[in-house]
């Protein structure tokens, strides 16, 4: 169980899906390195089990082509793609023990008895299910469940694998823990995987790239954090973390930048440059929370400040989260862990916000 | 296909055509519709087709049939009889439905049975036991001359009392399974939910219970009318001449008269009846006709 | 309310269930005319049923029907199920309306249908005749009860054994099939016992040959009325309760198809 070079190159050209009138994917091109782990993301409906149905085989694509290492996989039949997939309920046989599920794969395969043996106990060992063999599936955990799918899906040792939220139907606790055992398993695989999610934390958790899926195509493709700094529109903006987003009503030159207009008197200063002769219809302001420092009074460093009022302070798991009102229109969220919060704020406190000119993204509207 | 690969904006060749099981499934689907075409869709165009030819082609037994004589009569009667039984059936298979559904464990069970067993009883056997019941010398005359209620034997065969008792008898199963499986999907903190409302206890049953009944009350009197249009052997048995249904007179007409002319046109006429029944069955259904008899 | 609702509910189970319990105690009259109840008891009439060598012949028609009729009924009615549920077909609504309808329909349409369709193929009182038209009118249960089988399952479980490498016929025999096992055999009960107590389709299609014990009861009721006919009776009863009895223990039994979601 060793070797990272196991996985195959995934490649989408073109693919996309119509129902009579409803397009379900929009023509999509997709590079999945070798061995890489490449989630797809977004709202449910956006498209991405389409894309991942059309991988596995079960839904016929429209038009367009899938590279598994290099070869079309279209035309051929589920059965014959030999690629491994996990699904969001598991779909463990009921009538089957654990062993027999995991070796089911290789049954249909014609392997010798005796290997199967082999490769099933050495697939019950990666994930931790070593003497469970002879159990039915409904004695099982959900945790549990969830490895034994694992185990199916990779004992044929396919060089793709696909996972449909395998840990959906999981509690929050068991969830985080099952994020680090999947983790790990796809180091002791080496397969590429192909992992969708609604769950945005779990996405850049586990993977190298994310494609967020919006309205049956790909939004943006990218490593977590690029995504989270550098998001293509205010969808993903908004999908991929919090945001304060702001409609810009004009943009003016400014010494080092840039001023933005965004109603209620307000302006914001930034460092990035807007399209060639925006006028601000087309974009918005982005600011993220924890990019905003929240303090008692003024402090000069900041291309930006504004006053406001505390309308709620909450705390949640290790952070403390103000809405703060600055304007009869505008509320911004404001994050900052409590240990290096300048400043511990209460509801109805006036307090000033600041954050620097660069962290003033400019985003297309979505 | 063809054609599509020019939004791949590769110039790697067509696009080869997708893998589907679709086409595996209609197959499978071919072979039972197939037998069905021949054996059942085929033969009722024949009835049609006759009615209309023979023995000469025109209108002639639709003239008949609904002319003045006694055919246009048995129609109604009939319809008459079905309508009967199905309100008959409503109103005794709504308590028993509604109580069930509030049943748990043993007494669900043994309520379960009593619904069944005659659903698995023979017809035939049934509509026997009945002719026992309401003879001349029957244990309901018996019991009647018993207990002083009568002096002489009642005559109940042949009539409609007699037909209707034993349809409704075996019609009854069939309109509990839907009322129940519509009362049981009902969720019930509803109804405590209109009690703290203030709803008093049959303002709920009549503002709430009801109304979500109602798709089983569709789906059962549906089936139960379109059945009882069909039935021959309780009518042939314990109507007699007297109230004779149009099943036993196109089975009379076919069978002893071999005026399959009229018998055709007969079959035709109720064919139409209950196909249009059909339709309104599948429409308050809704989606596969399948899965709303599955109770 | 409280005290009359059930007290109805139990008359209206009653009503259910004695007519036929009615005949049991007259097959063991000793009188020739149906008294109840009987003024005396003997098991002369049981007799007579086995020295009339009608009945035996009819009850062995009534087998050599029903057993294939359920047989052909459970191969269309599981094809038909697994096409509609699983095939995602776009005709799927229209298909089951039509497979459900044979059933509904009344049967003397079908039958003076059938009439003509059977002697052109030279199959009017032979038994595949019969047979055929039962199948018509028992496959739609066979259906019913296999597609309720299908939809208790996702068909995750289907694509699973796909990804896993299972063709078409692998997937059914060893996924499909053993998670419907029991739909199927209740259905192919259900399709038994409808060819069993089928009268209408009989009339028209059997010969003295293969007159099925419906219609030899049938025959008989428009003759007489003995209690040799309620004799029979009770043994068909007996048998029908026995089916009930087995669908009801095998439904029961259902094995791990409740799977954690």
């Amino acid at each position: 169980m060793s070797g990272a070079s196991r996985g195959a190159h995934l490649a989408i050209q073109g693919l996309y899906k119509r129902y009579g009138d409803v397009q379900a994917l929009a023509p999509t091109d997709l590079d999945v390195a070798q061995g890489e782990f490449f989630a797809l993301i977004g709202p449910s409906g956006s498209g991405k089990s389409t894309l991942l149905g059309s991988i596995a085989g079960f839904v016929p694509p429209s038009g367009g082509r899938i590279l598994v290492g290099g070869v079309d996989v279209v035309s051929v039949p589920p059965y014959r793609r030999n690629i491994g997939m996990v699904f969001q309920n598991y779909a463990l046989f009921p009538h089957m023990v654990v062993f027999d599920n995991i070796a089911f794969p290789l049954r249909m395969r014609k392997v010798a008895e005796t290997e199967i043996r082999t490769r099933v106990e050495r697939m019950l060992a990666v994930v931790r299910l070593e003497g469970m063999g002879a159990r039915r599936t409904s004695q099982l955990s959900g945790g549990q469940q969830q490895r034994v799918a694992l185990a199916r899906a990779a004992v044929y040792d396919p060089p793709l694998l696909l996972m449909d939220e395998p840990l959906g139907a999981l509690d929050k606790n068991l969830r985080e823990e099952m994020q680090d055992e999947i983790k790990q398993f796809h180091r002791q695989i080496g397969a590429t995987v192909l992992y969708v999610t609604h769950d945005q934390d779990e996405a850049a958790r586990l993977s190298d790239r994310i494609a967020i899926v919006n309205h049956g195509r790909i939004v943006q493709v990218g490593a977590p954090r690029e995504l989270y700094e550098a998001p293509c529109n205010s969808f993903v903006a908004s999908f991929l973390g919090e945001a304060n987003l702001f409609p810009i009503q004009s943009v003016a030159p400014a010494v080092d930048g840039t001023t933005l207009e965004i109603g209620g008197g307000m302006r914001l200063a930034t460092t990035r440059k807007p399209p060639e002769a925006a006028t601000g219809a087309g974009i918005m302001a982005c600011v993220r929370p924890e990019a905003i420092g929240l303090n008692h009074r003024t402090s000069a460093a900041a291309g930006n400040t504004v006053e406001g009022i505390v309308d709620d302070a909450v705390y949640t798991a290790g952070m403390l989260r103000y809405r703060v009102r600055v304007s009869d229109s505008i509320q911004l969220t404001v994050r900052q862990p409590p240990g290096h919060a300048a400043h511990h704020a209460i509801p109805g406190e006036r307090v000033v916000l600041s954050w620097r000119a660069e962290d003033t993204l400019l985003v297309p509207r979505e | 296909m063809q054609g599509r690969s020019t939004l791949t904006s590769r110039p790697d060749g067509p696009t080869a055509r997708p893998w589907s099981a679709t086409g595996f499934y209609g197959w499978l689907l071919a072979v039972p519709t197939g037998f069905l075409a021949v054996f059942f869709a085929w033969p009722l165009l024949r009835v049609v087709w006759r009615g209309f030819t023979d023995p000469h082609p025109g209108l002639a037994n639709f003239v008949t049939v609904f002319g003045d004589g006694p055919y246009l009569f048995v129609l109604w009667n009939t319809i008459e009889t079905a309508a009967t039984v199905t309100v008959l059936c409503l109103l005794i298979a709504y308590p028993i439905a509604y109580v069930m559904s509030k049943a748990r464990g043993m007494s669900l069970q043994v309520m379960a049975a009593l619904v069944l067993i005659p659903l698995w009883t023979s017809v035939v056997i049934r509509s026997y036991a009945w002719m026992v019941v309401f003879q001349r010398r029957g244990i309901l005359n018996d019991l009647l001359l018993a207990a002083g209620i009568v002096d002489t034997p009642v005559r109940f065969l042949p009539g409609s009392f007699g037909v209707h008792v034993g349809m409704v008898h075996i019609m009854l199963p069939f309109m509990v399974l839907p009322l129940l499986s519509s009362m049981r999907s009902i969720d019930r903190t509803l109804l405590r939910a209109a009690a703290v409302l203030g709803a008093s206890p049959s303002n709920a049953f009549l503002k709430v219970f009801l109304p979500l009944s109602l798709p089983g009350v569709n789906a059962g009197v549906a089936l139960v009318f379109m059945t009882s249009l069909g039935f021959f052997v309780t009518p042939a048995l314990l109507g007699g001449p007297r109230h004779m249904t149009a099943a036993v007179l196109i089975e009379q007409q076919a069978n002893t008269y071999l005026n399959w002319g009229l018998a055709s046109a007969l079959a035709t006429t109720l064919l139409v009846i209950t196909l249009a029944i059909y339709l309104v069955y599948l429409r308050v259904t809704g989606g596969a006709a399948e899965a709303a008899l599955a109770r | 309310m409280r005290v009359a609702l059930p007290s109805f509910t139990a008359l209206a189970l009653v009503y259910l269930v004695l007519p036929s319990l009615i005949i049991v105690p007259m097959s063991f009259s000793n009188q020739l005319y149906l008294t109840f109840p009987p003024p005396g008891w003997s098991t002369q009439w049981y007799g007579a049923m086995q020295t009339d060598l009608s009945w035996p012949q009819a009850a062995a028609n009534s087998f050599l029907i029903g057993v294939p009729t359920a047989l052909l009924s459970v191969a269309l009615g599981t094809l038909a199920a697994l096409a509609v549920v699983r095939g995602r077909l776009r005709f799927a609504a229209a298909a089951s309306a039509l497979l459900v309808a044979p059933m509904l329909l009344p049967h003397v349409i079908i039958a003076i249908g059938l009439y003509p369709v059977m002697l052109d193929l030279g199959l009017l009182r032979g038994y595949l005749g019969v047979i055929i038209g039962h199948t018509v009118v028992a496959m739609p249960l066979v259906f019913i009860t296999v597609a309720a089988a299908l939809r208790t399952y996702s068909e995750s479980l289907e694509l699973a054994a796909m990804t896993c490498g299972a063709g078409p016929w692998s997937a059914f025999r060893h996924i499909t099939f053993p998670m419907i096992r029991m739909g199927v055999v209740v259905g192919g009960l259900l399709a038994f016992a409808t060819s069993f107590d089928e009268l209408m389709l009989s009339l028209f299609l059997t010969g003295p040959g293969t007159r099925t014990l419906p219609r030899l009861i049938w025959e008989q009721m428009n003759a007489y009325l003995t209690p040799t006919i309620a004799a029979v009776a009770t043994l068909i009863l007996g048998f029908s309760l026995l089916l009930l009895a087995v669908v009801a223990v095998l439904q029961r039994a259902r094995p791990v198809e409740s799977q954690a979601p």
